[in-house]
């Protein structure tokens, strides 16, 4: 019992530390080059996120915006989703992602790759 | 970040109004215990407060969740089309459904409980499920391979805090009422208790621990640290005030034995909303 009154408050050291979505790594990886534009990119993520509100835009060298606007969760591999494209990339791709984790949590972050 | 304060506050109330409706429950049914069905008018009382306290809780997650997660710099967002969205397509939102019906099925039970039936022999299933079900809220819900055993984990460790912080409140109850039989009869009994649900919250919090760390060491420059520190004070003064009641007061001194037992709440009040602060914190890892 005298281990009790002392040892009880310790426990809540242990509540929820969740954590945050993070980026673990894409193909085309960031800062790679590739010969030819990839028709989507795959991202992934260190959790599930929640696709309908998380986004994902690519920009090609010309300032032209490349992703078709659709984020699409893959089917086997929990936190990877898939981000196709709809016009062919060109130059230096610049990445900008906004995810937000089941858990509603959100993270944010850049990345970029070259298409030949 | 402006956000966060304000959403880990309403997490804060929500988690002790459950904890409180599930602590004061389990008191109920303390075995040993027999002055504590004396208690039952007073913690349908609790349990009534404690609900409705529940329920704005949940109400304001939803909005404030919501607003996370568009990125809108209102703290919350009460447009009916946007949260109608966020409860039916993402997974916070289906568990947001089943909370609140199960908030709804409690709060009648309390309400159209039949006269004579034991008030912890209705609830208490209910109570349980609400208390459990947050640990699917957070990471627990999102963990990849040994991460997802976070989900049983988390569960215990809610269970066992619950069991903790609520039954503070029919302990101060009970010593409020002056040196008795079932006040003695109480703090022995809430020994065994205490001592079970230590048990069982230290094991699962070490556990969730190590699997949310995978082992890495914590910076010290992180604000996620300094929040952890912060919390470990705020666990050191719950643990001076433990120690009064244990070593100190007992039962030979119920007025003052009533007074810490309720500065404790005051002080589990504020780990919770530590907690709350740092589930909205992603760790240095």
């Amino acid at each position: 019992m005298k281990k009790l009154f002392w040892v009880f408050p310790f426990m809540l050291l242990g509540l929820p530390a969740w954590a945050h979505a993070g980026l673990l790594g894409a193909e085309p990886a960031d800062e790679s080059l590739v010969e030819t534009s990839p028709a989507e990119l795959v991202m992934k993520f260190s959790e599930k996120i929640e696709p309908q509100f998380s986004q994902v835009s690519i920009t090609d060298a010309s300032g032209q915006r490349v992703d078709a606007g659709v984020i699409t969760p893959d089917a086997e591999h929990s936190g990877w989703v898939h981000v196709p494209l709809a016009h062919p990339a060109h130059g230096r791709c610049e990445v900008l992602w906004r995810a937000v984790s089941v858990d509603t949590h959100v993270t944010k972050g850049n990345m970029a790759f070259t298409v030949k | 970040m402006n956000e966060l304060p304000v959403l880990s506050l309403v997490l804060a109330l929500h988690l002790l109004a459950v904890a409180s409706l599930w602590g004061c429950l389990l008191f109920l049914r303390l075995p040993g215990a027999d002055g504590a069905a004396e208690l039952e008018p007073w913690c349908v009382r609790i349990c009534a407060v404690a609900l409705g306290a529940a329920a704005v809780g949940q109400g304001l997650w939803l909005s404030a969740a919501a607003a996370q997660i568009i990125g809108s710099d209102a703290v919350f967002v009460t447009d009916p089309g946007l949260l109608r969205q966020v409860l039916s397509s993402t997974q916070f939102g289906q568990l947001w459904l089943v909370r609140s019906g199960l908030l709804v099925v409690t709060a009648l039970l309390l309400w159209q409980r039949p006269s004579g039936r034991p008030l912890a022999t209705e609830l208490l299933p209910w109570a349980g499920a609400l208390m459990i079900s947050l640990a699917a809220s957070g990471h627990g819900a999102a963990g990849e391979g040994l991460r997802r055993l976070l989900l049983p984990v988390l569960a215990v460790h809610l269970a066992a805090v619950g069991a903790w912080v609520g039954s503070l409140l029919p302990l101060a109850r009970l010593a409020g009422q002056g040196a008795s039989a079932a006040l003695s009869k109480a703090v022995i009994a809430y020994r065994g208790f205490g001592t079970k649900a230590v048990l069982a919250a230290a094991a699962s919090g070490l556990t969730a621990v190590a699997l949310l760390s995978d082992g890495h060491a914590l910076s010290w420059q992180s604000g996620w640290t300094q929040l952890l520190a912060v919390k470990f004070a705020l666990v050191l003064t719950m643990a001076g005030l433990g120690g009064v009641n244990r070593f100190l007061l007992a039962d030979r001194n119920p007025t003052r034995l009533r007074a810490v037992v309720w500065a404790e709440y005051g002080v589990a009040a504020l780990v919770v909303t530590a907690a709350a602060l740092l589930s909205q914190t992603s760790p240095p890892v």
